[in-house]
């Protein structure tokens, strides 16, 4: 990038206008909402496919699937079972004869797309993403204090992609133990038997990139995740990955070796929210 | 969410090699224009750092519905006056998102960019009540350097215990470092394997090819350096002959 320090004041009031104006015509844009505007004003098929009237069969598309979906036989086509609805393929503008369509997607292959695709956003939520704000807003809305434990198993990614079998495996194990998904995340929404922890069984074989599920617990039950951990790999089909989130002590420094002992296994990468709006008594926007 | 946490191919011995800053304000805040227009000020703030990547940049190459007809003029600037694109596009997602990312290779600059955050932009949003958070993604090492050296403290970590279930079927660990770059999981192995293969046959660079993966990724937190230093140890294990140099 350059950034022309001598142009500043010119450049500054031309950005200033094509940013007012791009403001005024996307609307919400990037803040993202639910549901999502449609390039294709005919949609014939109630998932993603390929135009086989347009599509040379040039197999440019064939690899960007996360989920290797695509496969070229002449031409190329979208397995709909394994398809995701991600939307990498369509959006990539990989395809010279924009041969890629997006289908009208109804319930429940919906969730496919609310789940997978980023730019589109949970009602539940209002923000892009599969999940709550986590940590992000912590220093704001302290979801984590010094008595609990986030918890986020990620199911699916990186590469497999999950069904929602394996997600109910999962927020079942967990109800077994007395936690609940918590409220704000995407999937309680699909909980069908809060007693049990049941989801609604049409979405049972709906096929996601991945899913992220959320539960709290006190610090003085930590122990409890490694085998609650070791039960949910006995009971799902998928790769999955667990984090979790800890305010930290006085001095800044992580508890985790002291809740979960000097073998518990630790990613060496850790993600820190760093306080500065800490105290901000922030007005309801 | 877990998003930036299970990056894998990176460990103490990686320092000063990768950092991410993440800004994010709640979603009810959204709308406020005010908070706006603190979101885009940091969105600047962050651009002048000199991030290796930024959420929005690959807006020129993406079709993205919900630019509606900005996304035409998006382009048209950028045909005509590329110099300029960065800018509008790191300022509209700041003014439009409640979240912006940025990936540094120099932990150095992040500090000095979370100094800069601390001043007078800090105070003012403590003064009219905008609650926008910080949150940065890296080893442990690296994140402490730059909180202890800019003068604040961890407030709350999200820490990754791994990956479970069915890792048996989870690809190599060179294609999982380039595949968890995105914390969505939009790249896709069968592209890196693609992509390696080109560079083996010395049809494309490293660096071309890490700019290939980094394009599906919309939050923009793909390090093309470190992607195209994997890109050239795969294609060294695969190809008859030493790669391209970027």
């Amino acid at each position: 990038m350059i950034l022309d320090e001598h142009a500043i004041t010119r450049r500054e009031a031309i950005r200033e206008a094509v940013v007012a104006m791009l403001a005024l015509s996307s609307g919400g844009a990037l803040a993202g909402t639910s549901g999502c505007s449609r390039a294709n004003p005919l949609p014939v098929k109630p998932h993603r496919f390929i135009d086989p009237e347009r599509c040379i069969g040039c197999g440019r598309c064939v690899t960007l699937c996360p989920m290797g979906a695509i496969a070229l036989h002449g031409k190329s086509s979208i397995d709909p079972d394994a398809c995701a609805e991600c939307g990498v393929c369509w959006r990539s503008r990989v395809c010279p004869q924009d041969a890629i369509r997006e289908g009208n997607l109804a319930w429940p292959r919906v969730i496919r797309e609310i789940f997978s695709n980023p730019m589109m956003g949970h009602a539940s939520t209002g923000v892009l993403g599969r999940g709550t704000a986590g940590i992000k807003t912590n220093d704001t809305e302290g979801r984590f204090g010094r008595e609990n434990i986030g918890v986020f198993v990620e199911l699916g990614r990186p590469a497999l992609g999950a069904r929602f079998h394996d997600v109910e495996a999962v927020v079942k194990t967990f109800k077994r133990h007395g936690y609940d998904v918590i409220s704000g995340n995407p999937v309680a929404e699909l909980i069908r038997d809060k007693r049990v922890g049941s989801l609604r069984p049409e979405v049972l074989n709906e096929k996601v990139l991945s899913c992220l599920v959320e539960f709290v617990m006190p610090r003085t039950e930590a122990g409890k995740l490694q085998p609650i951990v070791r039960e949910i790999e006995r009971n799902v089909q998928t790769v999955f990955n667990v984090s979790v989130a800890l305010r930290a002590d006085t001095d800044g420094r992580s508890p985790f070796r002291h809740l979960f002992g000097n073998d518990a296994r630790l990613l060496p990468w850790s993600k820190v929210n760093i306080g500065v709006a800490d105290g901000i008594s922030g007005k309801e926007g | 969410m877990s998003h930036t946490s299970q990056r894998r191919g990176v460990d103490r011995h990686t320092a000063n090699r990768e950092l991410i800053v993440l800004a994010m304000v709640p979603s009810r805040y959204k709308r406020d224009w005010g908070v706006r227009g603190a979101m885009r000020e940091l969105a600047m703030t962050m651009l002048k750092h000199r991030p290796e990547n930024w959420l929005s940049r690959n807006f020129t190459r993406l079709k993205v519905p919900k630019l509606g007809p900005a996304q035409g003029v998006i382009e048209f600037i950028d045909k005509f006056r590329p110099q300029a694109t960065p800018e509008i596009l790191v300022s509209l997602a700041g003014l439009m998102s409640s979240v912006m990312t940025a990936v540094y290779t120099d932990r150095d600059a992040v500090a000095r960019l979370i100094a800069e955050i601390k001043g007078p932009w800090l105070s003012r949003n403590r003064e009219k009540g905008y609650p926008i958070s910080i949150v940065l993604s890296g080893i442990p090492d690296d994140v402490r350097a730059c909180c202890t050296r800019s003068g604040v403290r961890e407030h709350t970590y999200l820490h990754s215990i791994g990956f479970y279930g069915r890792v048996a079927g989870l690809p190599s660990e060179d294609e999982l470092s380039l595949m968890t770059m995105c914390g969505h999981g939009l790249i896709s192995v069968h592209r890196v394997r693609h992509l390696t293969g080109l560079i083996a046959d010395r049809h494309l660079t490293p660096r071309e090819a890490a700019e290939d993966i980094a394009r599906p990724c919309v939050c923009g937190i793909v390090n093309m350096t470190r992607a195209a230093d994997i890109f050239t140890r795969l294609a060294a294990g695969l190809g008859s002959g030493s790669p391209l140099t970027s």
